[in-house]
């Protein structure tokens, strides 16, 4: 068994008229850290209850663990520890408490709970009850909560949400810790690619409630540099266009773009316009970082 | 997993809760009241009461007691704590986690069940213990009821409390049920309310309706002495209304399309 998580053609509706996901085919393989990522009101968070079972499956099927997940609600649900949207936290009860209340659900030992709390860095919270805590040392309490069954896999809809850039960065090294050192699966969700490339192994990318990408980071990165393009602006812009054939150009205003894979490519393009005796007044890499093209995705698809 | 660690989660998660102690404000007022009420002399006036007092003060005053939280205190403290413990997972968003959990639905309905029930329990007691105490210092204030006199026929008084408890049971499920069910905490209130003001108007002042037919008129319906011949038959039907509220209620439950 190598997928943890794999969705076959999970499509969901809100309403009759209104689908919130289409035909979403995820595939998570064990070890993998997997980030989840999408604008705002993408579909997000509603394919990451669907995987739950927070939300009844309308069309499509969950397997997590290999097993069909309606079947093996209770067995799979032992081995994944989850954080969804905002922190699910008992107010009137300290930090210990809430993990508590979980414990014997996961079986887990007493031990394990102040492991947990150490590892977030809530052991000396003593008293304080929830309610009195920031929004940060809330989120860092449901990440432990997520932690305390020692899950084999961990859901966590954007774990950042509240974190200062210090708790952020704490957060991308626990992340990295538990993946490598304990061997568990991630599958984080966010709505920006920024915060979690640095810590991520795979990418999904969905968008309007459908995925628009799928696969390693190296992948993405591919995809990158295959979207990569150069704003060129000449003497004869027409004339450069059937120069540069190759290298698929656009006409825009008062410029062409052209596709470009690296640094050599663009040192053949001024080569070329060069030999046609073509005055260049405009060789421009456009700005092309993953962020980017995370931009482009979802909005091309919008 | 067995139905104790459901049901230790769910009592931890009461821990520190005000539910507590609304309980036991809610199980202090009757005893307060009849303390207030029953006196031997009004304005100067020997009371009627000294003779029927005189004669079995403790059980006079329980039952004076009972009937109060019978047909008042009892549905009000149903309807208010079924609407205030789900309030536990709504106010703090914590459902989603209760449903992540390795729980199966009936185990989270089941123990969440019987915590509202430990709670009913709870505020029998209370109410019981309450009811002591406020017998000793009316025995004191007013030493013409003879309460050193008499004592307090306990069997007598566990089993009209368990028959409390099991008319009281129909409602209770219902209120149960719509608390789970919504998040606003005035819905279930609204209809709670509704059915104890249905079981006060018909029980207590125009008969409208048969009242050993209809779940709400149960619990004011088996304090009445001139009913005590189809009590048996209302606790049976009691029972089978809780029950069926109970099945539907989780079926609802389990069925909830989102948590």
């Amino acid at each position: 068994m190598n997928n943890i998580i794999k969705t076959i053609g999970l499509t969901h509706f809100h309403s009759k008229k209104s689908k919130t996901l289409s035909d979403i085919n995820l595939k998570i393989d064990k070890g993998q850290i997997y980030g989840f990522l999408g604008p705002n009101g993408a579909g997000k968070t509603t394919t990451l209850r669907l995987i739950l079972g927070l939300l009844k499956t309308q069309q499509g099927k969950i397997e997590i663990f290999g097993q069909d997940f309606q079947s093996n609600r209770i067995d799979i649900l032992k081995k994944v520890g989850s954080l969804i949207e905002n922190p699910s936290l008992y107010g009137h009860l300290r930090a210990d408490e809430n993990l508590e209340v979980y414990r014997k659900l996961y079986g887990a030992s007493k031990a394990r709970l102040t492991e947990v709390l150490k590892i977030v860095g809530l052991d000396n919270t003593a008293k304080k009850k929830v309610k009195q805590f920031s929004l940060g040392m809330k989120q860092r309490l449901s990440v432990a909560l997520a932690l305390l069954p020692n899950p084999e896999l961990l859901i966590l809809d954007e774990p950042a949400n509240g974190l200062d850039p210090t708790g952020i960065i704490e957060l991308r090294e626990l992340v990295k810790k538990l993946n490598k050192e304990h061997g568990m699966t991630i599958l984080m969700s966010s709505h920006q690619l920024t915060e979690i490339e640095k810590m991520v192994s795979h990418v999904g990318i969905i968008a309007k409630g459908e995925m628009i990408f799928q696969g390693s980071l190296e992948e993405l990165h591919l995809l990158q540099k295959k979207q990569a393009k150069l704003l060129i602006r000449t003497s004869d812009n027409v004339g450069a266009i059937s120069v540069l054939k190759a290298y698929e150009p656009e006409q825009l205003d008062d410029a062409i773009s052209v596709a470009y894979q690296n640094e050599q490519d663009i040192a053949d393009i001024g080569r070329k316009l060069y030999e046609k005796q073509l005055d260049i007044y405009l060789l421009q890499p456009v700005q092309n970082n993953l962020e980017q093209l995370f931009m482009d995705l979802t909005t091309q698809h919008a | 997993m067995n139905l104790m660690i459901s049901l230790k989660s769910e009592f931890l998660k009461t821990k520190r809760s005000p539910i507590w102690l609304f309980t036991i404000a809610m199980a202090l007022i009757v005893p307060i009241f009849v303390l207030i009420i029953f006196k031997e002399e009004h304005d100067g006036v020997p009371s009627d009461q000294i003779k029927v007092f005189s004669k079995d003060a403790w059980n006079f005053y329980f039952y004076q007691g009972r009937g109060m939280i019978s047909i008042v205190f009892l549905p009000m403290f149903i309807v208010l704590i079924s609407a205030l413990l789900p309030q536990i997972e709504y106010r703090n968003h914590t459902w989603k986690q209760v449903f992540a959990s390795p729980q199966s639905y009936w185990k989270i309905y089941f123990s969440k069940f019987l915590i509202f029930n430990a709670f009913m329990i709870c505020f029998f007691i209370a109410h019981g213990l309450f009811m002591g105490v406020s017998g000793m210092f009316s025995g004191m204030l007013n030493p013409k009821f003879n309460f050193a006199g008499n004592q307090v026929d306990w069997s007598q008084y566990l089993m009209k409390m368990s028959q409390a408890y099991l008319a009281i049971l129909p409602l209770a499920t219902l209120q149960f049920w719509l608390g789970l069910r919504f998040k606003s905490f005035l819905i279930p209130i609204g209809v709670g309310v509704l059915f104890s003001i249905l079981g006060m108007i018909n029980m207590i002042g125009y008969k409208l309706i048969d009242p050993d037919k209809f779940f709400f008129n149960y619990a004011a319906f088996i304090f009445f002495k001139e009913n005590v011949a189809r009590i048996p038959y209302v606790l049976w039907a009691s029972t089978a209304y809780a029950v069926a509220f109970l099945l539907i209620g989780f079926l609802d439950f389990s069925r909830i399309r989102e948590r």
